[in-house]
């Protein structure tokens, strides 16, 4: 089913209606990104709201309809998951489910495992958290140490697991974990969805930088797993880690969709602010240094968004693949870079967080700041991705 | 998962631009090397004339020219590949200034002037633009440079700096004001015995004068009928960043190549994360320069045409300067020399960014561009 751009444009329409008079509102903070579901309450609002969104057929539009989705196109979904992000909508927070456990199972799941996971997914009945990275392997997810050890029909789980956003509230994990030590280190991986709320498995919750709580550290301790919740065969579990951060970085369609996170790192936001606060007693925005930077962050954002458009000519492109793999380094670093220099436009200000009275915009700029890290050192730091474009589309020896 | 930056402009790329890319790079990998490029430097024209007949015959001097002059009738945006490849050679050529001679007086729309100047310009004669003044630096609209009808002749006074091929010039067409208006005057080589002077330019594949236009007359059928004198400039502006970004590219290139075989303390040096990381930002700012060249081009006729403009010069300026600098640091002692091409790419890049241009004056004229008008961010 192909859609004309008048129907398009007429859903659109209809969507941000209904959003912007669903809006759900709280007298306490919500959460900037599914990454800082930190209280109960906040739990609550978040999981009323995505449970909403999907009642009124706006979630897992382009899922079979067997599964809970709605079989729709896949455009209709996009639609969705911008008009949230345009409108600042607070975010749909089981987004390791929606975005990308969800594909997974769609993609690798037998009719079994789709039909008990994936409408709870849609629903947030079940929450989804992943089990990647460990305390000593940030980055470095094939050399995971986490042991699953088949013993009848089960698995026996023993190690820990870090960074693990949701946790303390999931029923659910994707784990990667190693099931055959001799084997070189990709292959000797399995993949699990594993429960949570099971003997062996204990959660402690991490604080952040932000002061926030969010993610967790899980330890497993002789916890049994039942061999159904292994998804693809022993071994296999590189291969599905793959897919999943492909899933997660959103190089492939198929997610649920909706705004999962809503950060302040464009030159709008940046000129929005220095429209509303003044420095040296003048409008920000006026202020020669301030336009000078500015001036430079917006180069450096349209550039990238035209490169993002020069990526499609085949003619224009010297090192093909370069563009792609520069994406995550280029936006993120632009993006903290524009989150830095928003602290500069506070003034006196700048010293207020949030929760107290006086900050500006209730202390948002700061704590925007601040979560940015996560996506400089989140899915590899920077400097890993460096190392990657230098060895990989450069062609220079590795370290 | 973090959604893509996106933007409102486009880059359109056609085939003409598409096998001009192609035929440009190839002219320039069989006709331009570094040793090529510091034979010429030494030579008394400074360009390679077999190479200018070339390009002529394969149209490049006639980009801009209406067919009926014997021209492509393209337009000058699409020349943006031919000097992206020209600047990747480091290849010295009069092919910018008669570009932009051709455009001036094509955009005149004075028939007498065209038919005059546009075929032999099509077919090899070499042009100049003589825009830049020592006091006026970079505002085009404002030439310090006179003229004043005298009958049948008009007088000039002034001096115009940094012409490139002025010696080598069938015609330099200079920017005056005349009733405080900016005009070109379409000056014959002829006229211009004894006032040119070449001048020591920074970077030495380059060949620039001083032209001194006091006290000259020429014919008032020279000065050309009011044109768009900030358009021309603009077409001056993007097609130098062109040439910066092929420049940019051949330098991080040259840099790689020394990184990728030179060894200290037993390791190949790129392995060191102290230069390859460094390498890594630099080649994300040149695919953001590179878009920034070709939006421009795709846009410099629109309202959006100066914003480009000034934006992808800006990176070029900024860019150029960095790469080259760091080519000279990475090659350590031997990029200290003169035997080194990393001083041949950081000359070019201190010329070029004072070419229609440096980073603060463009990014000054940025700012109400980007924060006073509708839709830009």
């Amino acid at each position: 089913m192909s859609l004309t751009q008048r129907e398009l444009d007429e859903f659109r329409r209809e969507f941000s209606a209904w959003l912007t008079a669903n809006r759900p509102t709280a007298d306490f903070l919500l959460p900037q990104t599914f990454m800082e579901v930190g209280e109960e309450r906040q739990l609550e609002v978040m999981r009323d709201w995505q449970r909403k969104v999907y009642e009124a057929g706006y979630l897992g539009m382009s899922w079979p309809e067997m599964y809970g989705g709605r079989g729709q196109p896949q455009a209709l979904q996009d639609i969705v998951t911008d008009e949230m992000e345009r409108q600042r909508q607070p975010v749909l927070f089981n987004a390791i489910g929606l975005n990308w456990t969800g594909p997974l199972l769609l993609e690798f799941g037998d009719h079994a495992m789709k039909s008990r996971y994936v409408k709870r997914i849609l629903t947030a009945e079940d929450i989804w958290c992943q089990g990647f990275s460990e305390p000593d392997n940030g980055s470095d997810l094939g050399a995971a140490t986490t042991r699953a050890v088949r013993d009848g029909d089960s698995y026996v789980v023993n190690g820990s697991k870090i960074w693990t956003t949701l946790a303390p509230f999931a029923d659910h994990m994707i784990l990667l974990a190693r099931t055959d030590p001799e084997a070189p280190r990709h292959s000797g991986l399995s993949f699990f969805l594993s429960p949570m709320k099971i003997d062996g498995v204990s959660v402690t919750p991490l604080r952040k930088i932000t002061g926030e709580y969010g993610f967790a550290q899980v330890f497993f301790t002789d916890a049994r797993i039942p061999v159904e919740c292994r998804l693809g065969d022993e071994g296999q579990g590189w291969r599905m880690a793959m897919r999943t951060l492909a899933y997660e970085r959103g190089a492939e369609g198929g997610q649920a969709g909706g705004v999962t996170m809503n950060y302040f790192d464009r030159v709008a936001d940046l000129v929005d602010l220095a429209r509303r606060t003044k420095v040296d007693g003048a409008p920000a925005i006026e202020d020669p240094l301030v336009r000078d930077a500015i001036v430079g962050f917006a180069i450096d954002e349209i550039g990238y968004g035209l490169a993002v458009k020069r990526e499609a000519i085949p003619a224009l492109n010297s090192r093909p693949g370069g563009i792609s793999l520069m994406g995550k380094l280029a936006q993120t670093e632009l993006g903290i870079d524009i989150a830095r220099y928003s602290t500069e436009l506070l003034g006196q200000r700048a010293a207020l967080y949030v929760g107290d009275p006086g900050a500006v915009d209730n202390g948002k700029w700061i704590r925007n700041y601040m979560n940015r890290f996560s996506a400089t050192i989140g899915g590899g730091t920077s400097e890993i991705q460096r190392n990657i474009i230098a060895e990989r589309v450069l062609g220079l020896p590795k370290g | 998962m973090d959604k893509g930056v996106e933007t409102r402009f486009e880059i359109a790329f056609s085939d003409e631009q598409a096998m001009l890319l192609e035929s440009a790079v190839a002219l320039v990998q069989d006709k331009s090397s570094s040793r090529r490029a510091r034979e010429l430097a030494e030579s008394a024209s400074g360009y390679d004339e077999a190479a200018w007949r070339e390009m002529a015959e394969l149209g490049w001097t006639g980009v801009a020219i209406p067919e009926q002059y014997g021209g492509a009738g393209l337009d000058i945006a699409d020349a943006t590949p031919i000097l992206e490849a020209l600047g990747s050679g480091l290849m010295a050529s009069p092919l910018l200034g008669t570009l932009l001679a051709s455009r001036a007086i094509a955009g005149s729309g004075d028939e007498a002037a065209m038919a005059k100047w546009l075929p032999k310009l099509a077919g090899g004669a070499v042009g100049a633009l003589a825009l830049a003044e020592d006091e006026n630096a970079w505002e085009w609209s404002t030439p310090a440079c006179k003229a004043r009808r005298e009958g049948d002749v008009v007088a000039l006074q002034g001096v115009k700096r940094s012409v490139a091929f002025a010696a080598a010039a069938d015609v330099v067409v200079a920017s005056v004001t005349v009733e405080g208006r900016p005009r070109f005057v379409a000056i014959p080589r002829e006229a211009l015995e004894g006032r040119i002077r070449p001048e020591t330019t920074t970077d030495v594949t380059q060949r620039t004068s001083t032209v001194d236009l006091d006290g000259l007359k020429v014919a008032a059928s020279d000065l050309l009928p009011d044109v768009d004198v900030e358009a021309v400039a603009r077409a001056a502006t993007l097609l130098q960043a062109a040439e910066m970004c092929g420049g940019v590219a051949s330098a991080i290139e040259y840099t790689l190549d020394y990184l990728k075989t030179r060894k200290a303390f037993g390791r190949l040096i790129g392995s060191y994360q102290g230069l390859k990381h460094v390498m890594a930002d630099a080649y994300v700012q040149y695919e953001l320069l590179r878009s920034l060249v070709y939006s421009a081009a795709t846009s410099l006729h629109g309202e959006d045409g100066e914003f480009l403009v000034r934006m992808a010069k800006t990176k070029a300026n900024e860019l150029f300067v960095h790469v080259g600098d760091r080519a000279v640091q990475f090659h350590g002692g031997f990029g200290f020399t003169w035997d080194c091409d990393a001083g041949l790419y950081l000359r070019r890049a201190i010329w070029s960014q004072s070419q229609y241009g440096d980073a603060r004056h463009h990014r000054k004229r940025l700012a109400p561009l980007l924060l006073e008008q509708q839709g830009r961010i």
